[in-house]
């Protein structure tokens, strides 16, 4: 086994990857008690150098409540920074930490995004060798308009499924864990396999999101799909 | 029939002249632990106006470089790149020869022991 790709879910910890800048997007459907809903993101990460990483994210949502007509438009939008802190590079192998900044901002519409700024601040981490690779998220989102603050936890390994070749293809599966609890006690926490399809600086992606904990009687996730690409420019 | 084997022959002499006008750089590169990411780096090399072919071996942390004879890129033009990439740089050899490029061996399939 060997090759891996980037984490599905989580942020990576390199800035590597992007000579200058990629393109991700992707359709996250989200299945609740009281309804579902479509957001159609698109992110754009820019390197301004090898260790420094900002970027923009946009999301379009689709709302479904059950019962009521459905309704669209802008969501929340989102700035991120990422600095590289910790490079330790060996054949084959390579370990990654990154100060992350994520400052979310209330450009969405009434009734399809909450009014509120959020800014997460913190970490992402990954042991990656061409066999496997281990990556962790951890931060603490601190939120306005009574919103309860937020602690953020991500666990995820990734296996290849292919022998690697150059010009890449590559087939990989991701299994990660998706975790957050709030100052009110409220803890969520899923489990998200996925599958990822390489081919040169094309990537396809596709992860499903499954509760194992939440809080019961606040509109339950059933679940969570993702389907997207990213590409390298 | 005989045009084909001119086009055949054309081609196959073109492949030999580009052959014996290039020289050839392998690479030790400490980081290549993500290919996807490491493509950045590939599509680097590729962009050098001295550079016909690149080939990985990521599992050996190796690149292999097909360069132009009369343009070969210096130790310090690709260890620049490679830092860019973000990646470490190791050896850097070049040769006149193509360098065996390690292939991935396939696992060995287990005998079955037919007894005596």
């Amino acid at each position: 086994m060997s090759a891996q790709g980037p984490p599905v879910r989580l942020t990576a910890p390199g800035t590597l990857g992007f000579q200058g800048s990629a393109l991700r997007t992707f359709g996250s459907f989200d299945n609740r008690e009281q309804g579902s809903s479509y957001t159609q993101v698109v992110a754009v990460p820019y390197n301004f150098s090898t260790d420094f990483q900002a970027g923009l994210i946009m999301r379009y949502s689709f709302i479904n409540p059950n019962g009521r007509n459905s309704f669209n438009g802008l969501n929340n939008s989102t700035l991120f920074l990422k600095h590289q802190l910790v490079v330790k590079n060996d054949v084959a192998r390579t370990f990654r930490l990154s100060a992350l900044i994520r400052q979310s901002f209330p450009t969405g519409k009434e009734m399809i995004a909450p009014e509120l700024y959020s800014t997460f601040i913190g970490i992402s981490a990954g042991d990656i060798s061409t066999k496997r690779g281990f990556y962790t998220n951890l931060g603490y989102v601190l939120r306005t308009n009574d919103f309860s603050d937020v602690f953020q936890y991500d666990l995820a390994v990734g296996l290849p499924l292919l022998p690697q070749v150059y010009p890449l293809k590559q087939f990989n599966t991701f299994l990660e864990l998706n975790g957050s609890l709030d100052l009110d006690g409220n803890h969520v926490l899923s489990l998200s396999p996925g599958i990822q399809f390489i081919k040169g600086i094309f990537l396809i992606e596709t992860s499903l999101q499954l509760p194992l904990i939440q809080p019961s009687g606040l509109n339950e996730k059933e679940f969570n799909l993702i389907l997207g690409t990213r590409i390298l420019m | 029939m005989t045009i084909l084997l001119l086009i055949g022959g054309n081609i196959t002499m073109k492949a030999q002249q580009l052959l014996l006008d290039a020289s050839f750089v392998k690479m030790e590169i400490k980081g290549m632990a993500c290919p996807f990411c490491a493509g950045g780096m590939g599509k680097s090399f590729e962009a050098m106006e001295n550079v016909q072919k690149v080939d990985m071996a990521f599992d050996h942390g190796l690149a292999f470089l097909t360069v132009n004879k009369q343009n070969v890129p210096t130790k310090e033009e690709l260890e620049r790149i490679v830092k860019k990439a973000g990646f470490n740089v190791g050896e850097i050899l070049y040769s006149e020869e193509p360098f065996e490029i390690p292939v991935r061996s396939k696992k060995k399939k287990k005998k079955k022991n037919k007894g005596t």
